[in-house]
């Protein structure tokens, strides 16, 4: 039965990582057209992709937008999470909800919808535009890992800390704001992976001059097919992989997803 | 003098009152326990005091002061959860210097002041530990020594023993009882655990439904419940409903279907009426030979349980259901009597409690 198991779980395995595994190795390809298994292996399909001003600057551009979205999302979240896992106010549970819909709504109509509220605002700096997106799709994020951070930390903790003497906001930063980091720390990750990964609301909101990195990808697919995306991908996999493990050895992968 | 006052407290969630409309006096050095089951108000009633819970209406005054629209960290109160409450994020030295330094004392002083509340608990050299790395017993009294360092007004402890095992609660209770004695603190004692009520205070106060029902010491609670509600959560087996057939001198007669019992008298009673008595089951003698009449009744045992020095009788006698403890007998395999064996139950009239309806 155990033996069953374990089977299973290793063929559900198999079917997540074959794709990855098969990006990454066809990255390695030496001819103009990814392979697998490549029949003549080189590292020049990386100098190519790293050679590319489009990917560069774009996956600078990508980085400062995931950078700035989630720094900005962060203590709004942080404010929100303590509101709703603390608070006793009316609409408290339809607040949560309602917070938790840029999850739910299909992110094109999202994008389409701030495209048109943005137009309407008059907004018409790209960078403003994109990371008032970004914050809107990052938050969610956001206030959930807090929210569960907030959930596990014992009320009682908090008001021994205002018996001892210390006032509401003190209380909050030597007490609340510690205990609750590993699960800030987690939703920053997470909210950095959301805005750099990215596609469906860029799409709306770039242009020709300023893109993201997500964006550069697909429309250097448009004309292209040699391996140098399969060599970013690969990058990729390897920054995600490394957020992953700085994640479990910082905070415990486990506790943040709740598992 | 009084140390905590409560006037005329009342807090409703809802539409249940959970404090209703309660006054309470505290003595200065007093140790008072606020004892009933879950969901009589104990525990808000000292949430209360201590300010994490705020009144509807009625005043809150410790030493005098009225504190009712006071913030708790403005109270200089400590407080013991049930869960201890440790910040696991500190030391137990930062734990316990949490207090001062939100006082603003001077580090020098500060850590004096922790080495001797540390030394006070019986855990001295513990500071540098984490909460995590303690037993429970100690993180316990890493909370007691957190909330005396402060010198508080008054001690608040919440069911502080609650989670430890039977052996470590006894030696736990026994350094409380001691350790505030010794220290001339007043303290607020939140139980639902009679046996820990009676041993660690002055004046226990049973609450029900958001009330006080009776406050009084120990003893008196013990032996003398008011009303049925504190006889039966005190443990008096024998609840009867009794009618009053002649008032006559300095006792009572009552009358339980069969059942003849003599009482001390009590004031407002008189014959024909309705009242509830208790006795305690270990003031019933059990023998196997005798006579029914006054405070004795024939009866047939329903069930003997052996529960190591004690053994408990259920007996039917005449339609009325008694409950009889004695010392567990030894040699005779633990009980005296077994289910099925016809015996005469007696008590004295002192034993018959007539309870206030």
């Amino acid at each position: 039965m155990t033996r069953l198991f374990h089977l299973l779980i290793g063929l559900l395995a198999a079917f997540i990582l074959a794709p990855i595994v098969v990006v990454v190795v066809a990255s390695f390809s030496a001819r103009t057209v990814p392979e697998f298994p490549p029949s003549q292996w080189s590292f020049r399909w990386y100098e190519h992709a790293l050679n590319q001003a489009i990917f560069v600057n774009s996956a600078v551009n990508s980085l400062w937008l995931a950078a700035v979205a989630t720094l900005l999302a962060t203590p709004l979240a942080l404010a929100v999470a303590y509101a709703i896992v603390r608070g006793r106010f009316p609409g408290r549970d339809a607040l949560q909800t309602f917070l938790l819909a840029p999850l739910i709504v299909p992110s094109i109509v999202i994008g389409l919808s701030i495209l048109l509220a943005l137009a309407t605002l008059g907004v018409r700096d790209i960078g403003l535009r994109l990371v008032g997106a970004h914050v809107l799709i990052t938050f969610p994020y956001l206030v959930r890992t807090i929210m569960a951070s907030l959930v596990r930390l014992d009320p009682m903790i908090e008001e021994a800390a205002r018996t001892l003497g210390a006032p509401p906001l003190r209380t909050f930063l030597s007490i609340t704001l510690p205990l609750v980091r590993p699960g800030i720390i987690a939703g920053m990750l997470f909210a950095f992976i959301v805005s750099f990964d990215n596609v469906s609301l860029s799409l709306f909101l770039t242009n020709a001059r300023t893109n993201t990195l997500p964006l550069a990808i697909l429309s250097y697919l448009e004309f292209n097919f040699d391996p140098s995306i399969a060599a970013i991908s690969t990058m990729l996999v390897v920054l995600s992989l490394t957020i992953a493990v700085v994640l479990e050895r910082v905070v415990g992968l486990r506790k943040v997803v709740g598992a | 003098m009084t140390a905590v006052s409560l006037q005329n407290i009342t807090k409703t969630y809802g539409e249940t009152r959970a404090i209703d409309n309660l006054s309470l006096e505290i003595a200065s050095g007093e140790f008072l326990t606020l004892l009933g089951p879950s969901g009589c108000g104990k525990t808000t009633t000292l949430r209360a005091i201590a300010g994490l819970v705020v009144q509807d209406s009625g005043s809150v005054k410790i030493g005098g002061v009225d504190l009712s629209a006071v913030p708790t960290h403005k109270r200089n109160i400590g407080m013991v959860f049930q869960s201890h409450a440790l910040f696991p994020h500190m030391t137990v030295a930062d734990n316990v210097a949490f207090g001062l330094r939100m006082r603003g004392m001077a580090k020098d002083q500060r850590e004096a002041e922790v080495e001797k509340a540390l030394d006070l608990v019986r855990l001295p050299g513990y500071g540098s530990r984490f909460p995590s790395q303690l037993s429970g017993g100690q993180q316990q009294r890493v909370a007691l020594a957190r909330a005396l360092v402060i010198n508080p007004s008054v001690l608040l402890l919440d069911e502080p023993f609650g989670a430890l095992d039977r052996k470590l609660r006894e030696t736990m209770q026994v350094e409380l009882r001691e350790l505030t004695r010794r220290i001339g603190i007043t303290a607020v004692f939140v139980t639902h655990d009679q046996e820990e009520a009676l041993m660690l205070s002055d004046r226990i106060a049973v609450m029900n439904a958001g009330r006080i029902e009776q406050l009084g010491s120990p003893a008196a609670i013990f032996e003398a419940p008011a009303t049925r509600f504190v006889a039966d959560f005190m443990g008096v087996a024998n609840l009867i409903r009794a009618r009053v057939a002649a008032v006559n001198g300095a006792h009572v007669n009552l009358e339980a279907g069969s059942l003849r019992l003599l009482a001390p008298r009590v004031d407002g009673l008189s014959a024909g009426g309705e009242i509830d008595v208790a006795i305690r089951a270990e003031r019933m003698a059990l023998d196997a030979a005798g006579m029914a009449g006054e405070n004795a009744a024939r009866g047939r045992i329903l069930s003997a349980v052996y529960h190591g020095n004690l053994t408990t009788y259920e007996i039917d006698a005449g339609g009325q259901r008694l409950t009889a403890r004695e010392a567990s007998a030894p040699g005779t395999g633990g009980t005296r009597f077994r289910a099925g064996d016809e015996v005469t139950l007696r008590w004295a009239p002192e034993a018959v409690r007539v309870l206030l309806s």
